[in-house]
């Protein structure tokens, strides 16, 4: 009798540590995934940090490029608005918006040697690109990291903690249309 | 280079097992099939005296089997990242171990230069290199298991230079303080100026009088400060000194030489098998009361 109160007994403590370890994995699979969503927050507002500077450079020699510079600095106040909101789907147009208007803004500066030569812009012009292929990196860090969490949460025994325990699934930083597109070389041939 | 004596060869192989079953702990040897005849002679052994005490080993198989779960799972969910991304937090990396810069030999005297060994050299940082970066790897707190390397000292368990690590740990990247204000630059870098004062008058005194007036204090102002603001961009793309270390909140810490997937491979068998002892034990327990 004795022992089997013993056996009953550890086979409930036994259930319930697993049930305590797969839950203290799952927020260990949450808060991972935050920290990489930090990891990339804290690029954006380094990098929409740096934009004002690009911008007052730009402006000093860029006399015509009105428009070119005022869709960056609109495509910057949407992504820090973005950001704030926490909106990811507005994030990745944003950020969309941005990409093209800072190359945009990169390709017509070629027709300005002042500022191509300019030792600020060059330097901007470097902190700023190399910003962008960190958050690139970081994008696919922080994906790999929700796609982790979402398949925990939705896998057996997991979404018998998750579910009650109110575990969400994180969305993920999708990329534009335009960079999956195949490369047109040919179009860069063309005159 | 520590040196040992040629009797203290002895001495290095008895430390092995025991400085190995410290490092990787007794988890890591109870996932080794080597350790099944040792339960099952341990359990006999106690079948034949009290059956009621094999509740004891099956408590340790609960625990076992809780500790390689949790293993398998976290080198199944956390994030595969490149040093050169320097995604800070908790990551999983791959790469070659190699002697930091500045260090060409480490280990003891008459064996191959060894990065790691337990019992002598375990605290020491060495360098891990994943092709797209090189970070710092401080295994004071980690655990280590190692696989004999194919060499002729097969039985010594070590980490050479060159061979390929896999890492569970945290990474943070140390970067030098460039948030310092643009005016305390220009202050340190005018004060350092003034310390010269004839290079300054050659440079500045534009009309000659031998002193700088308020319109020339002025530009030599301005020059600091826009050496000001280039020092200061030029030090923010500087790339910082990655470091992995032990995790905060009890994390695991690991590093191995054993191929990750035969690594998962061996937690999840070792995991299924400990959980069947665990019940099964208490089966025969049960059996035998009644």
């Amino acid at each position: 009798m004795t022992s089997g109160l013993l056996i009953f007994t550890l086979l409930l403590v036994g259930a319930a540590v697993w049930g305590i370890a797969l839950y203290n994995q799952l927020v260990l699979l949450k808060n991972n995934t935050d920290k990489a969503w930090s990891n990339i927050a804290v690029l954006l507002k380094q990098r929409n940090e740096e934009l004002p500077k690009l911008i007052t450079v730009c402006k000093e020699h860029m006399k015509y490029e009105k428009d070119t510079l005022e869709r960056v600095i609109e495509a910057r106040s949407k992504v820090a608005s973005a950001m704030s909101s926490g909106d990811l789907n507005a994030l990745g147009a944003a950020e969309d918006q941005l990409r093209i208007g800072l190359g945009n803004l990169f390709a017509v500066a070629e027709a300005y040697p002042e500022l191509k030569a300019s030792q600020g812009f060059l330097q901007l012009q470097r902190r700023i690109t190399s910003l962008e292929d960190s958050i690139a990196d970081r994008r696919e860090f922080y994906n790999d990291a929700a796609t982790i969490n979402n398949v925990r949460i939705d896998q057996f025994p997991d979404l018998l903690i998750a579910r009650p325990l109110s575990f969400k699934p994180y969305r993920l930083m999708t990329f534009s249309s335009a960079e999956k597109a195949d490369v047109d070389v040919a179009a860069h041939f063309q005159s | 280079m520590q040196n040992i004596g040629v009797f203290a060869w002895e001495q290095v192989a008895r430390n092995q097992f025991a400085s190995v079953l410290r490092r990787a702990g007794l988890l890591n040897f109870a996932a080794q099939l080597k350790f099944v005849p040792l339960w099952l002679l341990l359990c006999y052994l106690i079948l034949l005296n009290k059956p009621i005490w094999l509740l004891l080993p099956a408590c340790f198989n609960l625990w076992f089997a809780l500790g390689f779960f949790k293993r398998y799972r976290l080198m199944l969910d956390t994030p595969h990242s490149f040093i050169s991304h320097s995604a800070q937090g908790y990551v999983s990396l791959r790469g070659r171990a190699l002697l930091p810069a500045g260090e060409s030999v480490r280990g003891l005297v008459n064996l191959p230069v060894t990065l790691w060994i337990p019992g002598y050299i375990e605290d020491q940082p060495f360098v891990l290199d994943d092709g797209h970066g090189r970070c710092l790897l401080y295994p004071r707190q980690a655990e280590i298991i190692t696989s004999p390397a194919d060499t002729y000292l097969d039985w010594l368990h070590a980490i050479y230079p060159g061979q390929e690590l896999y890492v569970l740990g945290d990474m943070r990247t140390l970067k030098a303080d460039n948030h310092q204000p643009i005016r305390h630059r220009m202050a340190e870098l005018l004060s350092r100026w003034k310390l010269k004062p004839k290079v300054l008058l050659e440079a500045y005194d534009t009309n000659g009088n031998g002193r700088l007036d308020e319109e020339e204090w002025q530009e030599v102002c301005k020059t600091a400060e826009r050496v000001a603001q280039e020092d200061l961009l030029d030090e923010q793309p500087a790339v910082g000194t990655h470091v992995i270390e032990q995790p905060s909140g009890g994390r695991l810490f690991m590093i191995t030489n054993l191929p990750p997937a035969r690594l998962a491979h061996r937690y999840r068998r070792a995991m299924w098998m400990h959980s069947a002892a665990w019940l099964g034990l208490m089966a025969i327990v049960y059996s035998a009361s009644l």
